[in-house]
């Protein structure tokens, strides 16, 4: 087991720049999982930690050993790390049975025959694949395929787990019971993991720190409720969660409660530090936009534009002015279509 | 709601009426369709095919196997055959070997030129095989340039490697067959997925144990796909064994029967070449058989369409000895023969040393104005050249067309059946349709005609462009024509707006595949050709026979240049999208 530590690490690719000065210290028996869209530098980084990219600039530790820096002479090769990694595509050999490739890594290291079998055997077990020893990848369906894959990671006590979307190619079903058996997993046998995904409620689920990344940045590092509820700009605050930007007027500023004009009504926010500028964006969940058919403290006119049943809650687009939020309310209080009522914001975020 | 009832019920009269209809008008076209479809594929397969086999196992019109017999019980038959095998297996070894190692180096390390490396090493193949085996004659006869250089070395009395037989042969099928080995390897390597190896590294292993642990089997089953095809064409070959082999009498299956063919006098020669016909089918269809079972296999061999920038393995200190390495091979496989082609061309008279003052441009201008046989050869070649893809692609659409988008019964086996001559060689196609057509056909009279070449042809070439096109059509959902169809377009005007356009660049390369063995056929020209009507290919044969060293060099020259140029121009034009295989 052991800490990954990333120093200022930049990929350059010629003049494009893929991960830019991130740094992160991943500490040990962590579940750490780099969130963000596609291209947002997530799997270079996982690959400078694999060591399958060379960093352009700054410095890969895993434990206490430099793996990789901007110093060519200090660079681990992949197969020296010692580490586990699933890929996304698995990469489960199809030229070998499930044995076969569980088994490998401990082949390379030249255990006797019957230690294989026995630490194979335990490993299977482990992930519910016995009956399958024998049996080729094309002959398995893709969770087991992806159970196998993680075996393969498993059977040598990894440092580090590496997991690059794993899950991404399973159907949803699936998907859900394997996050929570990675979690579950993980629990068991305490081993650090990084974990890429471009799916929000995947990191929430199983993180302990989620680092929200775009453009090759680190936007913001946290628990998974620090993340969701004081994201600190306004891309974190659109990539995880529901969210609704209004853009609004400062008219007043007292006491820290700031007075903002959307539409025709006045809002008040209670903001922690004083917006510097008049013209401001302010951020409100769905399920923090609250209705009323009364006028309530602090909340202004609306009007229903259109009303959505989905069993468990109703999703209501509210007009203010000329724009539109999205508002998302527990079933039992329902509101008409065309109907004018009072709406009011619950932990609202100004930007 | 009871004018809505009404409604639907009109609606459902009128569409009544309207199917009644169409559907009699339809029905009727659709048989007609049907039928096209059949005579097309009656007059350039199944007929031909059928003659054979009926004169290869009938004399006088009674079923027999006498033929078989009389041909297994020859010895020089079964030596003919024996050579057949001998040669496609040290041909595909050869070419195994140079193909697998030459496609990893320029695609899976960091060799220095490897982008110019990797279009020169396809160039053998775009060379046609006959003008390959004249050319290394210039270089490995017992007068050629490189015997003539090592004697004067060494102080040798006699040439110390004679190119006719076994050895010459074997040589330059496999200098013509590696391209086929090294380009369906690279373009597998491209397509494998490079976390089968990253795995293997995560997992301990060192670059040297991947390639063994994981890349060579991953690729294991596209290696033995490629294998088969070598020794498939390898034992269909006629040109280099024509060229190379017959002189000394060193005989293969392909030669053997157009030795038959050509021996008028002999009694039942039609029937013994027809007999002698199914051991090389017999070859071709096993080779099918083998390449199924290796292809299926392929499947558990999961590669992926994503090549994400697979790792690229750094040589380091063999950088350049593996570049020199391969520098070498392209300098003696494919510089050698072109430049003793070209220095043979402008030479004065035979036997001349290279110099300058021996130098002259006198044999182009002898070949191109006063033969007159090689202008009517190039007319003729850039016509079938021409007409022949046009007419290939266009009977792969319909084709393909019935086969996915109608009901026509018995449609799965179009595809069978166009495949055919894949299993066939060359040379037996050729036979076939001189039995199906030496004699006048419900009064229509093609033999000793252009037109019995170009029908070979279309048999021959048919499948390239049905497999670009047909491969064209699966990337298209039907669902795109039926939006059209929607969208208030007939099916005709689906076909012509929506399925055509998406077609296009399987059309494109099925085209050019066919264009290019057009131009320089040879294995069925040279049993179907008549006064007359020669082509390229016949010419250029036709005089290396008669012993015009000097002018065939420059025809062969005025060739290469054609062939090499029109690749490049189409290659550039479509951006590298279409080569020749």
């Amino acid at each position: 087991m052991a800490e990954v530590i990333l120093q200022n690490v930049t990929k350059k690719y010629g003049d494009v720049t893929a991960v830019s000065n991130f740094s992160i210290e991943i500490a040990d028996g962590e579940f750490f999982t780099l969130l963000g869209p596609s291209g947002c530098g997530k799997t270079t980084l996982l690959r400078c930690v694999a060591g399958f990219i060379h960093v352009t600039a700054g410095k890969v530790f895993i434990g206490d050993r430099l793996v990789s820096s901007d110093d060519q002479k200090h660079f681990v090769p992949p197969e020296k790390r010692n580490l586990g990694m699933v890929f996304q595509s698995y990469a489960v050999w199809p030229h070998m049975t499930v044995f076969g490739n569980v088994g490998y890594p401990l082949k390379i290291k030249k255990l006797s025959d019957r230690d294989v079998r026995a630490h194979v055997r335990e490993v299977l077990r482990l992930l519910k694949l016995e009956e399958y020893e024998k049996r080729y990848p094309h002959e398995l369906s893709g969770g087991q395929q992806q159970r196998v894959a993680l075996g393969r990671a498993l059977i040598m006590d990894p440092e580090v787990l590496l997991l690059d979307e794993p899950l991404s190619n399973l159907d949803a079903k699936l998907r859900e019971e394997m996050r929570f058996e990675l979690k579950e997993l993980q629990n068991r046998i305490g081993v650090t993991i990084v974990y890429v995904t471009h799916d929000q409620s995947e990191a929430m689920v199983m993180s302990k720190r989620i680092a929200v990344m775009n453009k090759g940045r680190a936007r913001q590092v946290g628990t998974p409720y620090e993340i969701y509820n004081n994201p600190e700009d306004e891309f974190v605050a659109s990539f995880i969660g529901k969210s609704n930007f209004v853009s609004g007027e400062v008219v007043d500023v007292k006491n820290g409660v700031c007075h903002v004009k959307i539409g025709s009504g006045i809002i008040e926010v209670e903001s922690r530090q004083k917006p510097g500028k008049k013209n401001i964006t302010i951020m409100v969940r769905h399920h923090n936009v609250e209705l009323s058919k009364k006028k309530l403290p602090g909340s202004i006119p609306a009007r229903v534009k259109i009303a959505t049943y989905l069993g468990d809650q109703f999703i209501y687009g509210i007009a203010v002015g000329d724009t539109t939020l999205m508002a998302q309310t527990d079933a039992g209080r329902d509101f008409k279509e065309g109907e004018n009522i009072y709406m009011r914001l619950r932990n609202p975020v100004i930007f | 709601m009871v004018l809505y009832i009404e409604i639907q019920a009109f609606q459902r009269c009128a569409s009544l009426f309207y199917k009644g209809r169409s559907g009699c008008c339809m029905m009727f076209r659709r048989s007609m369709f049907a039928l096209l479809i059949f005579v097309l594929l009656a007059v350039l397969f199944i007929y031909p095919f059928s003659k054979l086999l009926i004169i290869g196992f009938a004399r006088e019109g009674s079923p027999t196997l006498r033929n078989l017999g009389e041909i297994l019980s020859k010895t020089t038959n079964l030596v003919a055959l024996w050579h057949t095998v001998y040669i496609a297996i040290f041909v595909t070894v050869i070419a195994v070997f140079a193909g697998v190692i030459l496609a990893w180096l320029v695609t899976r390390t960091n060799v220095y030129l490897k982008n110019f490396f990797r279009i020169v090493l396809i160039i053998p193949y775009l060379i046609p095989p006959f003008i390959s085996a004249f050319a290394w004659m210039q270089l490995l006869s017992p007068v050629g340039y490189f015997n003539k250089i090592l004697m004067g070395l060494f102080g040798l009395e006699n040439p110390p490697i004679d190119i006719y037989g076994q050895y010459g042969i074997i040589i330059v099928s496999a200098i013509y067959t590696y391209p086929l080995v090294y380009i369906s390897i690279t373009k597998s390597f491209e397509r494998m997925d490079p976390t089968f190896e990253e795995a293997a590294r995560i997992s301990g292993a060192g670059k040297l144990r991947v390639i063994r642990d994981i890349t060579l089997p991953v690729m294991l089953p596209a290696v033995g796909g490629a294998a088969v095809i070598v020794f498939v064409t390898s034992s269909s070959m006629f040109g280099i064994p024509a060229i190379l082999g017959i002189p000394k009498g060193y005989l293969v299956l392909t030669t053997k029967i157009f030795l038959y063919i050509g021996s008028y006098g002999t009694k039942y020669n039609f029937n013994l070449a027809s007999a002698m016909s199914m051991l090389l089918i017999a070859i071709g269809v096993i080779g099918l058989f083998v390449q199924n079972f290796v292809t299926r296999r392929e499947k558990f061999a999961v590669i992926t369409g994503k090549a994400s920038g697979f790792s690229v393995i750094d040589l380091g200190a063999f950088r350049t000895p593996a570049a020199v390495l391969i520098g070498l091979f392209v300098l003696f496989v494919i510089v050698s023969p072109i430049a003793a082609i070209i220095v043979t061309s402008v030479t004065k008279a035979l036997g001349l040393s290279p110099k300058l003052s021996n130098f002259t441009l006198g044999n182009f201008k002898y070949v191109l104005f006063s033969v007159p046989v090689v202008w009517r050869a190039f007319r003729n070649s850039f016509m079938l050249a021409l007409v022949v893809p046009s007419i290939t692609v266009f009977l792969s659409i319909i084709f393909t067309y019935a086969t996915r988008y109608t009901d026509i019964r018995g449609r799965r086996l179009i595809d069978y059946i166009v495949s055919a001559p894949y299993a066939i060689p060359g040379t037996v196609i050729g036979l076939s349709m001189i039995l199906a057509w030496i004699k006048p056909v419900l009064g229509v009279s093609i033999y000793n005609t252009i037109w019995i070449i170009m029908i070979a042809y279309i048999a021959r070439f048919m499948i390239f462009p049905m497999r670009t096109i047909s491969a064209s059509f699966k990337q298209i959902d039907t669902s795109l024509t039926e939006a059209a169809r929607i969208s208030g377009a007939s099916q005709k005007k689906a076909v012509m707006d929506i399925l055509i356009p998406l077609i296009k660049p399987g059309i494109f390369s099925g085209w050019f595949l066919v264009f290019m063995p057009a131009l320089t056929e040879l294995t069925l020209s040279i049993l179907l050709y008549s006064a007359g009507r020669e082509t390229i290919g016949v010419t250029v044969y036709n005089m290396t026979q008669e012993g015009l060293v000097l002018e065939t060099s420059a025809l062969s020259l005025i060739l290469i240049s054609v062939v090499l140029t029109l690749n490049l121009i189409v290659r550039r034009a479509s951006g590298g999208r279409i080569s020749p295989v």
